[in-house]
């Protein structure tokens, strides 16, 4: 990565201004240039996935342990749980969006660099910033200078964090404002007016990648609508802590049902922050490893913009316990329709699977990976959201499977996606590839052991956020089960990190290692390809054959019968053998 | 035809092995569908296996459980014909279209499978209907607006105001002189009606069994309600030296309150309408006139059980 920062796209930008950038250390901090950064934000994303990813592990050790506490105390436990969840959250899935983001945006719409290349520099170290300031109370605390690191959930709920006499809550505060103040919603702004401004002029709105309409245009228009809430919602709180003003504190006049739908208004739109990209990412490389276009190309977009406006509607799903009226039928409602608008998307992509010639490569099995947790986790959601099921559901360890399925098996499982399929553009070097079937191994078949071990549990009776489970000693069993999947999983993990690392400089130098199967395909893509460009739609694809040919009801596999079978019909229709 | 042919060609005659410099991610053997799909296979028994589970398990004798258990059932089918329908045929996908077998792309016409996808997504759209209707009618039914009488086919009713804090709950249930705290006994075949609020932060108190769930808000008080249906005896109370059967369920907090949340539990005792008489009388309470007044009604409640 390093080496190709610095003499390959790192001094191209550079070299246009027509003077020498600094070295060492310098080059890494004073940079504009939007490839290095992009590189900035990806070890920082990696960094703290690996530091997220250890401190589940801890936990996990300490639930199979044993029903008491084990290794932590509860407040430790509590600790570690905080700081995993905010890890994963804000300084994993989002900075390795932003680093595609960041990368890649200027190659898909033909621009030299961001709209506002200052502003992103300082959205990078923003991130490593506030991921410190996050994590430090951790080691203060154990060298007894400061309180505990955040411990109250990576919701924090009031009046619990106001009350709570802990320096990390301060700190933690701080460093998410300083994240998304500095980093989220500035580089929201900037990749999205880098698409729309800096883009090639002959590169119309369809023309442009799937994966860039989900992660250049809709994932930050809803980054920059949502993150202000969370800031607004977090620093009333500090407020609170710091000068004693009330906002959420009942005692005296506060509403503590205030910060909640603050909070939500924000979290849920932020979910689909997180699994948008992937789900963009994912519908990317499924069309171009089936040796096909993407099926119902306008159709995945009208999916995702639906997507996010409807995410903003849908909050108070996650507060049908508090006592909400008859708001909750309507919450219901909304809650259930994002079924239809992720169907669009799931069925798209399995039409452009269907009949396709699907290359099982690392990242191909990590989007069809997502397309399964997607299934997984919209199916326990389709439960979730109704109001008289959460009542056995909330809070319980089911909703721990979930959001997982959500977060890891869809946001996260799109991103490796997208890491294993642009890793040898940003490095030039091909990674192992019979490690990253490890890592797909793992993850595709461990992320559902793990995460419906963990709905089990919820069934049992384990609610969420226990640090022992001493009133039903009995989980214990499930709960080795469950860790033992984790330790599986975070095999998979290790070695794909062993990987990354190993390839940067032992891993065969290449240009483009899908070349072999992308190049008779027709479909170009500009990151891989530059310009000119043209969509992968059927049109552009096929435009070396005649009309009157596209219209020919041609028999079997090698022609066009794709339209009386459609989806998940006519199954073995064809034969090929 | 001939161009598609010599796009089939173009992508064949790449695809070989024969490029020594390119590394080929994907030639694992023909048999690397196979494999990828039974990965697939795995999960979607897991998911098989939880949702099956919950269509299959009984569940306590009470209300709202009851309810919610019946949807939940639906729901689960549902989930398991659709979602599960949707991973099998990605699988087979997987194996079937896999590179090393097959040896072209289908070519994807402009406008293809318009119908079939229309009608996949109204069959969807249809579905997502069906799940708003039932799920209204069930928060309808499980709601404290509703007629709890009703739903648990009783008429006897009992009022109870909950206090949660660090980390305690604490129940003052009408006609009992005192204050109850690490357990609280209660009648079955009657409509508890609770109230519920925080002396400090959020709380959330919770009987999984019987599918309550409510959060203690400071400054706010919420309600809900439950029944449980006979007693089977699980374990015996004493009262004035004479043991009575009685039913365990288990109280947890069900929204993180701080480092005791995890142990924030208690345990409610359920015995039957008559030992409940004689538990309250020995302890110098006297049941109140909403649970007196229905003791006629006892007959009727058997049936009208779910």
């Amino acid at each position: 990565m390093t080496e190709h920062a610095t003499d390959g796209g790192g001094s191209d930008y550079d070299d246009h201004d027509g003077h020498h950038g600094p070295s060492g250390w310098r080059y890494w901090l004073y940079t504009t240039d939007h490839e290095v950064i992009g590189i900035i934000y990806l070890w920082n994303a990696l960094f703290f996935f690996a530091v997220g990813g250890l401190a589940a592990l801890v936990f996990r050790t300490e639930l199979a342990l044993s029903p008491a506490n084990a290794i932590l105390n509860s407040a430790g436990y509590n600790s570690l749980l905080t700081l995993h969840g905010l890890t994963m959250v804000f300084f994993v899935i989002p900075p390795l969006t932003g680093a595609f983001q960041n990368y890649l945006i200027p190659h898909w719409v033909g621009a030299e660099e961001m709209a506002y290349p200052r502003w992103n520099a300082l959205g990078a170290w923003s991130i490593t910033a506030g991921g410190l300031l996050l994590w430090l109370p951790l080691f203060t605390n154990a060298l007894g200078l400061t309180g505990l690191p955040a411990n109250g959930g990576w919701f924090q709920y009031p009046p619990l964090t106001t009350m709570l006499n802990s320096s990390g809550i301060d700190a933690e505060i701080v460093g998410l404002t300083l994240l998304l103040g500095g980093g989220s919603i500035p580089g929201g702004i900037n990749f999205f007016v880098t698409v729309v401004n800096e883009r090639r002029p002959d590169l119309g709105w369809f023309d442009i990648p799937m994966a860039c309409w989900a992660i250049g245009i809709i994932t930050p228009a809803l980054g920059f609508y949502t993150f202000p809430w969370v800031v607004t919602a977090l620093n009333l709180n500090f407020l609170e802590r710091a000068l004693e003003m009330t906002f959420y504190n009942a005692r005296t006049g506060g509403a503590p049902l205030l910060y909640q739908w603050i909070w939500w208004t924000f979290g849920h739109p932020e979910v689909y922050i997180l699994v948008i990209p992937g789900m963009g990412i994912a519908m990317e490389i499924i069309g171009r490893f089936s040796e096909r276009p993407i099926f119902g190309n306008k159709w995945v977009i009208v999916s995702f913009v639906t997507l996010s406006l409807f995410s903003a509607g849908v909050w108070a799903h996650h507060m049908f316990t508090t006592g909400l009226g008859a708001s909750r039928y309507a919450f219901m409602v909304f809650s259930m329709v994002i079924a239809l608008t992720f169907s669009l998307y799931l069925f798209s992509a399995l039409a452009t699977m269907y009949k396709g010639r699907v290359h099982l490569t690392t990242p191909m099995l990590f989007s069809i990976g997502l397309l399964v947790g997607l299934v997984y986790s919209g199916m326990e959601g389709l439960q979730l959201g109704q109001p008289a099921l959460d009542q056995k559901l909330h809070s319980t360890y089911f909703v721990v499977g979930h959001f997982h399925f959500t977060l890891f098996m869809v946001g996260v499982m799109g991103l490796l996606a997208g890491v294993y399929y642009w890793y040898p553009l940003i490095t030039g070097r091909m990674y192992n590839s019979l490690a990253g079937k490890y890592h797909a191994v793992t993850t595709l078949g461990g992320l559902p052991l793990l995460f419906f071990l963990m709905a089990r549990l919820g069934e049992l009776g384990m609610m969420r956020r226990y640090a022992t489970y001493t009133y039903m000693p009995e989980l214990q069993f499930w709960h080795i089960l469950t860790t033992g999947a984790a330790f599986f999983v975070a095999s998979g993990q290790l070695v794909f990190f062993v990987n990354m690392l190993w390839s940067l400089r032992y891993g065969e130098q290449v240009d483009n290692p899908w070349e072999d199967v992308l190049s008779g395909q027709n479909m170009p893509s500009p990151e891989w390809d530059g310009f000119p460009h043209h969509a992968p739609t059927p049109e552009n694809v096929y435009d070396d054959i005649p009309d009157d040919a596209v219209d020919v009801d041609l028999d079997d596999d090698s022609g066009t019968v794709v339209s009386d079978g459609g989806v998940g019909v006519n199954l073995g229709g064809d034969n090929d053998e | 035809m001939v161009a598609s042919a010599s796009i089939s060609e173009v992508i064949t005659m790449s695809d070989a092995d024969d490029d020594v410099t390119v590394p080929d991610d994907s030639s694992y053997g023909t048999l690397s569908g196979a494999f990828w799909a039974l990965v697939i296979a795995f999960g979607l028994g897991l998911f098989f296996y939880d949702f099956g589970v919950v269509t299959l398990e009984e569940v306590a004798n009470g209300q709202p459980i009851g309810i919610i258990h019946n949807f939940r059932v639906t729901m689960s089918v549902i989930a398991m014909v659709g979602g599960g329908g949707f991973v099998a045929v990605t699988g087979w996908f997987v194996y079937r279209y896999a590179a090393p077998r097959r040896e072209t792309a289908a070519k994807l016409r402009p406008g293809s499978g318009r119908y079939t996808f229309s009608v996949w997504s109204l069959g969807i759209a249809f579905l997502v209907l069906m799940t708003v209707f039932m799920g209204a009618g069930a928060l309808a039914q499980t709601d404290q607006a509703a007629d709890p009488t009703t739903q648990a086919g009783t008429d006897r009713v009992l009022e109870m105001d909950i206090t949660a804090g660090q980390w305690f709950f604490r129940y003052d249930v009408a006609g009992v002189p005192f204050t109850q705290g690490n357990h609280v006994v209660l009648p079955a075949d009657t409509v508890i009606k609770f109230r519920i609020t925080s002396a400090d932060v959020i709380h959330s108190f919770a009987i999984q069994e019987l599918g309550v769930k409510k959060d203690a808000m400071p400054g706010q008080v919420n309600s809900a309600w439950f029944s449980v249906e006979g007693v089977e005896g699980e374990r015996t109370i004493t009262v004035n030296g004479t043991e009575i059967p009685a039913d365990t369920y288990q109280v947890t907090c069900a929204e993180l309150c701080g480092k005791g949340h995890s142990q924030m539990v208690s345990q409610v005792f359920v015995v039957s309408p008559e030992d409940y008489r004689t538990w309250v009388e020995a302890n110098g309470g006297t049941v109140p006139e909403s649970f007196e007044a229905s003791e006629g009604g006892h007959g009727e409640e058997e049936e009208g059980g779910h």
